[in-house]
């Protein structure tokens, strides 16, 4: 999904792990997922470089349906929908 | 938990990088629903010990190891230690962090064995 795509988005939840490092941002997202319905969305922040990365394989090995990124002047948005 | 990981941690708080890597491995291993077992062995053993130098450890541009441990054994990530190594270094059993279970070298064989990868700093 682009950027525009993404904005419009029903998130579900928002988790904020801005300021943590690795794994920080994973935690987070796995205890956020925890609270959120299948088929729900979830939305990260990071400022993290490698969470880019990181929750796009997460969620390939957990089977939920990364849809994209957003990047901000100091952080990244991620998204995706919990199988 | 279907896959499990094994990380062996030969390095102790003098090396406050390699001792907290594997603990940053670990903790995103867990998240992954991995079963991960650490075993410390050499001077990987004293950061297992209570009150230690473990609340010291804090290494540039990663989590402070004390908080990596917690959330490790709170997640049920197994701790295993080696048994001569502990007691040359002159540790008693009760001064091991909770958590710690003490192992002799087939542990760590049949445990290595048992994983889909070992991963040794």
């Amino acid at each position: 999904m682009n950027a525009e795509e993404l904005k419009k988005l029903n998130v579900a939840q928002t988790v904020d792990a801005r300021g943590t490092s690795c794994p920080g941002p994973l935690l987070a997202a796995k205890k956020a997922v925890g609270e959120i319905e299948s088929g729900e969305i979830l939305e990260v922040l990071s400022s993290d470089e490698g969470t880019k990365n990181d929750i796009p394989k997460w969620c390939e090995k957990m089977e939920h349906e990364f849809l994209g990124i957003i990047e901000e002047d100091s952080y990244f948005r991620l998204f995706l929908k919990k199988a | 938990m279907s896959e499990k990981l094994v990380i062996i941690v030969t390095n102790g708080p003098d090396n406050q990088e390699k001792v907290t890597l594997p603990f940053v491995m670990a903790t995103a291993a867990l998240t992954m629903d991995v079963e991960v077992t650490v075993i410390l062995q050499a001077a990987g053993v004293l950061i297992a010990k209570k009150g230690g130098c473990i609340e010291n450890v804090k290494a540039p541009g990663l989590m402070p190891l004390k908080e990596l441990m917690n959330i490790f054994l709170e997640n049920g990530g197994k701790l295993l230690l080696c048994t001569p190594c502990v007691k040359e270094r002159g540790i008693a059993e009760n001064e091991l962090i909770e958590g710690s279970t003490l192992i002799s070298a087939g542990t760590v064989i049949t445990e290595s064995l048992s994983a889909k990868a070992v991963l040794t700093y």
